[in-house]
């Protein structure tokens, strides 16, 4: 082969001074020479031993910079020549920019290829260039601190080519980059491959004075600024054509595509930059017009349950800053507004019907609790599912939901009430036609609203009330469902609240056995037997929520009386030192009517029993007027009114009221009503049980409460004290706010009224010295 | 039998070589026989030299040559590249061991120098 040549055949001269120079000029010759063949592409032809060993010679012979500095000029000559005849007649026509006349951008591609065409000729000449001087990298570029000769070529290359001095090759370049790019994101087709090739080689070129390569000293700024610029004015132009939902997916598309780009030929590092740029101006910059987009919004998408666009927005949303806390409040302002409807419906149907509530009309008031609840568990559920299937379950979003169901239910006064009064509602008929299953989930949710309830102490006492009603009456559907329910309060509340309730079960056995032992007494006994069937449930006075101080007067028949003696004999005998107190208002008796039709059972409450049995001793057809009745009775006036609303303009009128009315007022006449006839040989006359209260019993509720604040605030202030002996004023009143704020939210004037009354009573006293640190007093 | 006598086998018995080096200057010449796949995983400068586009690898065998070492010194340095040991027997004086350091430098066989 002809590469294979004998040394060459050149007469040396003899060794004469200036021989050192001659070899060198006949060793740089052969590799300037080689040099250039390597550039045409004619390596074949060369001996790499030999030349090695030329460049060893020289190298040898110290001539090393000599070597090197003459390396870099025939590469820098051939690179000249490179730009001129390769590259500059490769620029695109008319500037990269008007691609009217260019639409396609194809001399700008045309030109990226051309540039990866002497890209990839200098890179595989520069490592044939290596190789031969490989003794010059090792021994000279080290000493003399010099690039090694590929980095060198590299150097060159950048100089001469990428930012030539003579060529505005680096304008074109970057101008055609930039144009493939917009091309592509106006979904033109373009080659990849080339823009690849040229990112590339900007990525393995370095900056002389940054270190950083050229791609991003010349190229990622302008990309980064550009990019900006394009999604602005594509931001502007979305928001105006597109709905929330079509607008969240170009988004997503574009976030998308310019990640799929910098995979595909940009540099990793520029991932965060490019994608922070497309946040910024198409997510930052129009989150609240898209959240408030009218009939496509975040609101209409929670309003038509668009799960999947919610989800979109959680997801997009969430890349930017503000993007979940403007969904948050968005979100949170609907439920409040949402809420205060739900409310607002609430208290217009009391109002319209008030009047009824304070005069007996139960069912209405039920209805509406009833309704409030369901209406806010509905609520619940929805939001519920939102979290779930559209925003990943997420707690921040889970508490300012949270926050805004505590802030509408807390702005109705009456949601304790009410929500004791859904689970009465569940625990009597709700019961019916639900398993326990169903019960036991409506019972979770109505916890979950229980525990937004800022006054937990007003729910006890209602659900108190409610409870003590339903076991009385006997109206309590299952036992299970009612210590299910304990249970869960339990688990909310603590034993405190719930041994009194778990009392009022004993009492309920106990009282069930009595009955046992007390029949036996009579049967065995030689005393007149009750002319009727007794039974008494005994209750201890501090479980139940009944006052027993003003204990109700009713003047009952005689036979009861009796019969009640009776039973106080049978049980003080047992127990002495006991006392029992008759609640007439709480109890039930079963009795028979004859009616012109036929005879009915009727079950009645005690009152009702007292006002009916007044008109066995009367005539057909007299009447007793309303003062009569109150007088003979003495049954508590409001007691009087819902008794006799119940009996005379209710479902079964078993009196006639004169004139008729819904209301009952003074002056009435009432008839027994001889023509009264129902299907049903048995009748219920629905007593008064679970209702709304009126606002006069609401007051006394609430003083009641308000009582037993006193009472607690009071205990927490001793319980603290005890223990820290003396304390500074507001860390006792935050301390007490701690300890109560499970149960009700306590006013800072309140603690400190009940401090004072401590000091007053001598339980604390004010440190001398210092008025705002209080002592405790053993 | 282990690795270094393997190998110096190979050395001593190079029958399926596929590169011939011509060593020296008329009239101290000699021919050595080698493996290219041995020297190119044992010297920088044999590796470059056996790259494709250096040497025409349809040629068999491929041809090298190496004017300026001299014989004896390339045979100390051909064995060492085969099995890591430079033997400093009879032949091998405190004058051309100076000549070895200089000819692996050139050859780029690092461990030497």
């Amino acid at each position: 082969m002809s590469s294979r040549k004998q040394p060459k055949g050149k007469i040396r001269p003899p060794k004469k001074p200036n021989s050192a120079d001659a070899q060198f000029n006949d060793n740089w010759d052969r590799l300037a020479q080689a040099i250039r063949e390597i550039h045409k592409k004619n390596a074949s032809i060369l001996s790499f031993e030999e030349l090695y060993r030329n460049a060893y010679n020289m190298v040898l012979h110290k001539n090393g910079d000599k070597l090197y500095n003459g390396v870099r000029e025939v590469i820098t000559q051939h690179l000249e020549e490179v730009a001129v005849s390769q590259v500059v007649p490769a620029f695109p026509l008319s500037g990269a920019s008007s691609s009217q006349t260019n639409p396609n951008g194809a001399g700008g591609a045309n030109f990226l290829k051309v540039l990866k065409t002497v890209w990839e000729d200098h890179t595989t000449c520069m490592l044939m260039i290596r190789d031969i001087l490989m003794y010059m990298d090792r021994v000279y570029a080290k000493t003399a601190n010099v690039p090694l000769v590929y980095d060198l070529g590299l150097d060159l290359f950048r100089d001469t080519i990428v930012r030539s001095q003579n060529y505005p090759i680096q304008n074109h370049l970057l101008e055609v980059l930039l144009q493939q790019i917009k091309l592509e994101r106006e979904n033109e087709i373009i080659d990849r491959t080339n823009v690849k090739a040229s990112i590339d080689m900007l990525l393995e070129l370095t900056d002389a004075s940054t270190k950083d390569t050229v791609y991003a000293t010349d190229f990622e700024n302008k990309f980064l600024e550009t990019s900006s610029e394009y999604y602005r004015v594509e931001g502007q132009m979305l928001v105006g054509e597109y709905d929330a939902p079509e607008y969240m997916k170009k988004v997503d598309k574009r976030l998308n595509e310019e990640e799929q780009r910098v995979r595909h030929y940009l540099s990793q590092t520029t991932e965060p930059k490019i994608r922070n740029i497309v946040e910024e101006e198409l997510i930052s910059k129009h989150l609240k017009t898209v959240i408030e987009m009218e009939n496509s919004g975040l609101i209409p998408m929670l309003r038509n349950e668009k799960m999947d666009d919610l989800g979109r927005m959680y997801k997009l949303f969430g890349r930017v800053v503000k993007g979940h806390d403007e969904m948050k409040s968005a979100i949170s302002d609907y439920i409040r507004e949402l809420g205060k409807a739900i409310n607002e419906t609430v208290t217009s149907n009391t109002t319209a019907e008030g009047g009824n509530a304070a005069s007996g009309d139960k069912q209405t008031g039920a209805t509406v609790a009833v309704r409030w609840v369901q209406e806010v568990l509905d609520l619940k559920d929805k939001f519920d599912k939102v979290q779930n299937l559209a925003l990943s379950n997420d707690k921040a979003f889970q508490t300012s939901f949270n926050e805004a169901f505590e802030y509408f239910i807390n702005k109705n006064s009456k949601s304790p009430e009410f929500i004791s009064l859904f689970i009465d509602d569940n625990l009597k008929k709700g019961l019916k036609g639900k398993t326990e299953e169903e019960v036991d989930s409506v019972l979770d949710k109505t916890i979950t609203l229980f525990r937004f309830i800022g006054e937990k102490d007003v729910f006890e006492r209602y659900y108190k009330q409610h409870l003590a009603k339903r076991l009385l009456l006997g109206r309590s559907v299952s036992d299970d469902a009612e210590r299910g329910m304990i249970g869960k309060l339990k688990v909310e509340c603590g034993y405190q609240f719930t041994t009194k309730l778990e009392g009022m079960f004993n009492d309920m056995r106990i009282s069930s056995d009595t009955m046992t032992d007390f029949k036996e007494y009579l049967d065995k006994s030689v005393l007149e037997k009750p002319k009727l069937d007794l039974s008494v449930t005994v209750l201890t006075s501090t479980f139940w929520p009944m006052n027993l101080s003003a204990s109700p007067r009713c003047n009952l028949p005689p036979e009861l009386t009796k019969a009640c003696g009776t039973f106080q004999n049978f049980y003080l005998g047992r127990h002495s030192g006991r006392r029992l107190t008759w609640q007439s208002n709480m109890g039930t008796a079963d009795i028979r009517g004859s009616f012109k039709a036929r005879k009915h059972e009727l079950n009645v409450s005690t009152y009702q029993m007292v006002i009916l049995l007044m008109f066995n001793d009367k005539q057909d057809g007299e009447s007793l007027s309303y003062e009569q009745i109150k007088g003979e009775s003495d049954i508590p006036e409001a007691d009087l009114k819902r008794n006799l609303q119940s009996l005379a303009c209710a479902k079964y009128k078993i009196l006639v009221k004169e004139p008729k009315g819904k209301e009952i007022n003074p002056g009435d006449q009432f008839n027994f009503n001889n023509d009264f006839t129902a299907p049903l040989q048995r009748i219920k006359i629905q007593t008064v049980a679970s209702k709304v209260e009126s606002e006069g019993e609401r007051k006394e509720t609430r003083e009641k409460v308000e009582e037993a604040r006193k009472h607690q605030t009071e205990a927490a202030i001793v319980r603290i004290m005890k223990d820290r002996k003396t304390m500074e004023h507001n860390l006792l009143i935050a301390e007490v706010v701690k300890q109560l704020q499970s149960r009700f939210m306590p006013n800072p004037a309140l603690i400190k009224k009940r401090i004072e009354a401590l000091i007053e009573r001598e339980y604390l006293e004010r440190a001398t010295g210092d008025r705002r640190v209080y002592n405790y007093l053993a | 039998s282990d690795l270094l006598e393997d190998f110096l086998n190979l050395f001593e018995n190079s029958e399926d070589y596929n590169v011939k080096i011509e060593v020296g200057r008329t009239p101290n010449v000699r021919e050595f026989e080698a493996h290219s796949i041995i020297l190119s995983a044992r010297s920088n400068y044999f590796q470059k030299a056996f790259l494709n586009y250096w040497a025409n690898s349809e040629e068999k065998p491929i041809i090298f040559k190496q004017p300026n070492i001299s014989p004896s010194i390339f045979e100390i340095l051909l064995k060492y590249i085969y099995t890591g040991l430079i033997s400093f027997d009879n032949k091998v004086n405190k004058l051309n061991l100076v000549d070895v350091i200089i000819a692996a430098d050139e050859l780029e066989l690092r461990d030497i120098v």
